[in-house]
């Protein structure tokens, strides 16, 4: 063998410690890169598998005014498209194991039935091409019979309904009797429900809590024959092909809308005839459209005497609610993707620069020697970067190939949580892996470079002799004379130390502050998320229910109402307010979505919301700001982009969530804290100024006692009464919200975890350096005769230090990466805490001293190995 | 019985299948307060023979009596201890911690010992009244070396080991160390062992041990050693 090959291989077996800590934080850093930039493409390759292997639709057309049989056949025999699917859908409060839910109800298509799914647990095959948003049947069996039905096996709130529970309408948007012959029914069966990927991110619902909470697919036959189709769902030519979410897939889209707009003009005009004429013989037909909840406007007697013309809403995958959070979920993670492993890259960077710049120093008179033997600059320098390139090549390969598995199946397993989207396989994506890797080895070899270059550039004869020892130095310290002499000896000489090896200072404190800012930041990151619901419900809100009210009561509907509540005994306290669903916009942004609330006395439902600023905790009033200000919550402030003393503008929406044209402007005058949704506080006087009319007080604000006996009595008795809408308790909302983060904490964990195994390989792999440039005084102290636990002690307290310093520092830094890392993951609607708790600061900063502690006690049979005979023999 | 005893002492290396002995069967006597030279080829095993004695390694077998102890017998944890207080060692390349000034680099050895000596005290005996605050990168070898003597001389031990002291040295300074060993040795009454390649320098031992092949092949008493001053090579 050459015998510089020999050499080479001998400098890995030598020292495999060294060797294999470069290997795996370049295992660890490419491989976190790339496993968390990998999470997002896996996602959306999971989600476009399921969508098409259950025919999933690509285009949805709404009719205002529902869909016939011959709407159905011109979508059909458009060139673009390959399948149309039929649909009937209506919104229902219905009464499920005693729990009142807003219930969706689809009519289930015949062609379920016979429809069979593949091994592969997502792939639906049936005879009928127009069955679309396949089914998959998790337990029980199909409806075969009217009163069946078969709910989401997904559902967060499903966890308590089973096969066998009785089901029943109870109140719909119009008469239940126009749109459905049957309205009770028995669970037959639990089914996955493609058209639904999310259990939490729900569809909005005009009636009761105001977000659909279960969906039910209900047999054939049971929406009455008048009820038209209320969807199309189309499957476009092609479109499977593509991936959805790819700009190939939007354009195959936008081609086959364009072909849809283009009939939606003349088939409106035809539906609007036919319902004409059939209101001359069935006036009882045109009501049952009414029913259709999601798309009704505000129509009056007088619309239905003359009608407006119906429209087609023509919308694409991305205007599902659960596809399109899917969706966004997967770029939060990808955000976060793409900037959180920079630390780790750094890390590395700093880690192969110490362990080169070692590997060098140590072998400097080899490299002399080769030099004198006439070897090439290029040949010695071949030797580091081969060493490195073999380390990195091979730790970029590991961890690639472990992490890019590893980390998109751990992360969505815990969006499994949210989404019911499974898991395809996850493809090592060339691309990223090739990015990270050549991340990961370029920055290793550009501190390799860095490290070698100024060592060759000495002459061999100078690379002969030892380096010439770096001079002691004063330190600063030193002049501060009082506290420089209280100091005892070994203290003086560890100071020095620490200050005297400026580079392996900064490095070793560096390090180790990344790697405290890591933990901090996932600990931090738990902290925001469980801030969100413990603020929220614990120190904001103070009442558990939400009752609507009917539109329009009057003064004794009203008395009737508060008569209820005191007659119900269940509720402890409740104060009226008008609140009202808005679309929001500012110079940032348009259109989000916002509850203004006008109570009625306002003291009274600052008794029930604590309102405040977030820093400080200042009380705040409603009526203290002055003529014509609101309060606002400070999340949506940020998004609009405004602040204190400037305007905005809320606007009505329609039932589809479209704005309409009609602008209130606002002025802020304080921005408060809160975490869920976003909520504008007025006084009557100042919603009055800026809509024109006194607000109509529409909702109750209440406490009610948590027995459940008093709390069904209640709900019986407004039920009963006709002028109550909803009623619905936080704890609902807490449980879902929960349920939602918990799976955002999973990834938490992921964070923390491998923070930590970085933590730990730095803080070896320094310790570990730190120990070999000192192996020469470690043997002369031993020789000197210190004992075992003096060297260590000598020798430690550098590195206890640095462990100090670097993980304060790390703290700050920490601070900093959080706070860009929560706004970065921030779901919609929902503002993260943004306090670290004292307790993670001391956590992160615990376990970056017991990992250098763990280093050190690991380290320590290698200083008792020290020989001093060996050690001092030759003029290093 | 001697100050120092050497009684049949072997030390064998292991290297792989071949055993080499560095030390074998060697035997001599030295007797408090003398300045003892050894002297033999390369690879005769002096360094050897003086690390067992100043234990820093242990022999394979055979005995060494070092004031009536038995160092052959001792634990890692005695040999710690007897390195601390009763031997000085000072080496070719002096091994000083850079980072620690010349005092600083002698309270290191004084601060752990029973009964030292003042640090600033030695550093004047050694001639480096006015480097005390200097770092060894700061000195010439010969002071740095001065400085090493020091360090050994302050822990007040009773053996004062050294290992080829001037190799690193030119001819003037070597003599000057040479010779403050030599008066260290009268003045205080250590017992000062000095291995050199230089036969030279036989000349101003008490006594000399001629060390061939891991044995002690000649130990001869000098009657009228010369002052280190007058020595020429
Ligand atoms: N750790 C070791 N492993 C194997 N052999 C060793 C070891 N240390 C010394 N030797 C061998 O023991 C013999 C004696 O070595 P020693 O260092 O004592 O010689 P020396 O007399 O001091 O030589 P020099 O004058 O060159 O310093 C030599 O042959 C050497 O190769
Ligand atoms: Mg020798």
């Amino acid at each position: 063998m050459h015998a510089q090959l020999k050499e080479f291989l001998r400098s890995i077996s030598r020292k495999p410690g060294r060797f294999l800590a470069l290997l795996a934080i370049v295992a660890l850093g490419a491989g976190f890169y790339a496993g968390l930039r990998m999470t997002a493409p896996d996602m959306s390759l999971a989600l476009d598998r399921y969508l098409d292997s259950t025919r999933t639709y690509d285009v949805r057309v709404v009719g205002t005014m529902g869909l016939d049989d011959d709407d159905l056949q011109a979508l059909s025999e458009l060139p673009g498209i390959e399948a149309v699917m039929g649909s009937r859908q209506a919104d229902a409060l219905a009464k499920i194991e005693g729990k009142t839910y807003t219930t969706r109800v689809h009519a289930l298509p015949a062609a379920a039935a016979t429809s069979t799914v593949l091994s592969d647990g997502v792939t639906v095959e049936s005879d009928d091409p127009n069955y679309l948003n396949r089914l998959i049947l998790d337990e029980g069996r199909w409806p075969t019979a009217p009163g069946e039905c078969v709910i989401s096996a997904d559902r967060v709130l499903s966890q308590s309904i089973g096969l066998g529970s009785e089901i029943k309408l109870e109140q719909g948007t119009g008469k239940l009797s126009d749109t459905f012959e049957t309205r009770t029914f028995t669970v037959v069966g639990t089914v996955h429900m493609p058209y639904y990927v999310s259990s939490a991110a729900i569809d909005p619902s005009s009636l009761g809590s105001g977000v659909v909470q279960q969906v039910l697919y209900v047999a054939d036959g049971t929406f009455t024959d008048d009820y038209p189709y209320t969807d199309a769902f189309l499957i476009v030519k092609d479109a499977a092909g593509a991936q959805y979410g790819t700009d190939a897939y939007d354009a195959i889209i936008d081609a086959a809308k364009k072909q849809v707009e283009g009939i939606a003009d003349e088939r409106c005009e035809a539906r609007l005839d036919a319902i004409t004429n059939s209101l001359y013989d069935n006036a009882t037909s045109f009501s049952g459209l009414l029913d259709i909840a999601e798309y009704r406007l505000s129509h009056t007697q007088a619309e239905i005497d003359d009608p407006e013309p119906p429209t087609w809403l023509v919308m694409g995958r991305d205007k599902n609610t659960g596809m399109a959070s899917f969706v966004s979920d997967s770029d939060r993670v990808d955000r976060i993707a793409s900037i959180f492993p920079f630390i780790f890259f750094l890390v590395a960077a700093l880690v192969a620069l110490t362990t080169m710049t070692r590997m060098v120093d140590e072998e400097r008179q080899l490299i002399g020697t080769y030099k004198a033997l006439g070897y090439s600059r290029g040949r010695i320098t071949g030797k580091y970067v081969g060493y490195v390139l073999l380390a990195s090549v091979v730790g970029s390969v590991i961890g690639i190939a472990a992490l890019g598995k590893l980390l998109p199946g751990v992360i969505m397993n815990a969006y499994a949580i949210m989404y019911y989207v499974p898991a395809g396989p996850l493809p090592i994506d060339p691309v990223i892996s090739g990015l990270s890797a050549g991340l990961a080895i370029g920055v290793t070899l550009i501190a390799t470079w860095a490290s070698v270059a100024a060592t060759l550039r000495e002459k061999p004869a100078a690379l002969m002799l030892p380096r010439a020892p770096k001079a002691g130095k004063r330190i600063l310290l030193e002049r501060i004379a009082p506290l420089w002499q209280r100091l005892s000896f070994t203290w003086k000489v560890t100071c020095r130390n620490l200050f005297r090896y400026k580079k392996r200072f900064i490095m070793t404190v560096i390090g180790i502050a990344g790697c405290t800012a890591l933990l901090l930041t996932g600990l931090g990151l738990h902290d925001a998320i469980n801030d969100i619901i413990d603020i929220q419900y614990g120190e904001i809100i103070h009442h558990n229910a939400l009752i609507t009210l009917e539109n329009g009561l009057d003064a004794s509907e009203r008395a009737r109402v508060d008569e209820l509540l005191e007659e119900s005994g269940a509720v402890e306290s409740s104060t009226y307010a008008h609140v009202e669903t808005m679309l929001a916009s500012g110079p940032r942004a348009s259109d989000k979505r916002i509850d203004i609330v006008v109570p009625e006395d306002p003291p009274a439902f600052e008794a029930m919301r604590t309102i405040r600023t977030r820093t400080g905790h200042e009380p705040l009033t409603i009526e203290s700001m002055g003529e014509g200000k609101v309060l606002l919550n400070e999340k949506i402030a940020q998004e609009l982009g405004i602040g204190e003393g400037d305007t905005f503008t809320l606007s009505p929406q329609d039932d589809m969530g479209n704005a309409l044209p009609t602008n209130y402007d606002y002025e802020v005058g304080r921005l408060f804290e809160n975490y869920i949704y976003n909520y504008v506080y007025a006084t009557p006087a100042a919603y009055e100024r800026a809509v024109g009319s006194a607000p109509k007080m529409n909702a109750i604000y209440a406490n009610i006692t948590s027995d459940a006996d008093a709390r069904a009595n209640l709900d019986k008795l407004l039920r009963s009464s006709g002028l109550v809408k909803t009623l619905t308790y936080n704890d609902e909302a807490i449980d879902t919200y929960r349920t939602m983060l918990r799976s955002v904490d999973l990834i938490v964990v992921v964070l923390v975890v491998s923070a930590a195994a970085l933590a730990f390989i730095v803080l070896y792999n320094l310790t570990n350096i730190n120990i070999e440039e000192r192996i020469r005084e470690i043997a002369t102290l031993k020789v000197l005769g210190f004992t075992r636990r003096e060297t260590n002690a000598y020798i430690f307290r550098e590195i206890i230090l640095l462990a100090i310093i670097g993980g304060a520092l790390g703290l700050v830094l920490g601070v900093f990466l959080e706070g860009f890392v929560v706004t970065t993951a921030e779901v919609d609607q929902v503002m993260f805490g943004r306090t670290i708790h004292p307790p993670s600061f001391v956590w992160g900063y615990v376990l970056t001293l017991v990992f250098s502690a763990i280093s050190m006690l690991l380290m320590l049979p290698k200083l008792a190995k020290v020989n001093m005979v060996e050690s001092l023999k030759s003029n290093e | 019985m001697s100050f120092v005893e050497f009684r049949d002492v072997s030390k064998i290396y292991q290297m792989g299948e071949v055993e080499v002995a560095a030390v074998s069967g060697m035997s001599f006597d030295i007797e408090q307060g003398e300045l003892v030279v050894v002297v033999g080829p390369s690879g005769a095993g002096k360094t050897t023979l003086l690390n067992m004695l100043g234990g820093m390694d242990s022999a394979t077998s055979g005995s060494i009596v070092l004031d009536g102890r038995e160092v052959s017998a001792f634990d890692e944890r005695e040999l710690t201890f007897y390195r601390r207080y009763d031997i000085g060692f000072v080496f070719q390349f002096y091994n000083l911690v850079q980072n620690l000034t010349a005092k600083e680099n002698v309270e290191l050895a004084s601060q752990i010992c029973k009964d030292p000596l003042d640090a600033e005290e030695v550093l004047k005996q050694v001639g480096l009244a006015d480097r005390m605050d200097n770092f060894p990168a700061q000195l010439s070898g010969g002071e740095q070396q001065r400085v090493a003597i020091a360090r050994a001389l302050a822990k007040n031990p009773k053996l004062l080991l050294c290992d080829e002291p001037t190799g690193a040295l030119d001819y003037r300074t070597g003599k000057a160390i040479l010779r403050l060993l030599q008066t260290t040795c009268y003045d205080t009454g250590k017992t000062v062992v000095l291995i050199t390649h230089n036969s030279a320098f036989t000349a101003i031992a008490d006594r000399v041990i001629h060390v061939r092949e891991g044995r002690a092949d000649k130990v001869l008493v000098n009657e009228n050693p010369v002052s280190a001053e007058t020595l020429e090579w």
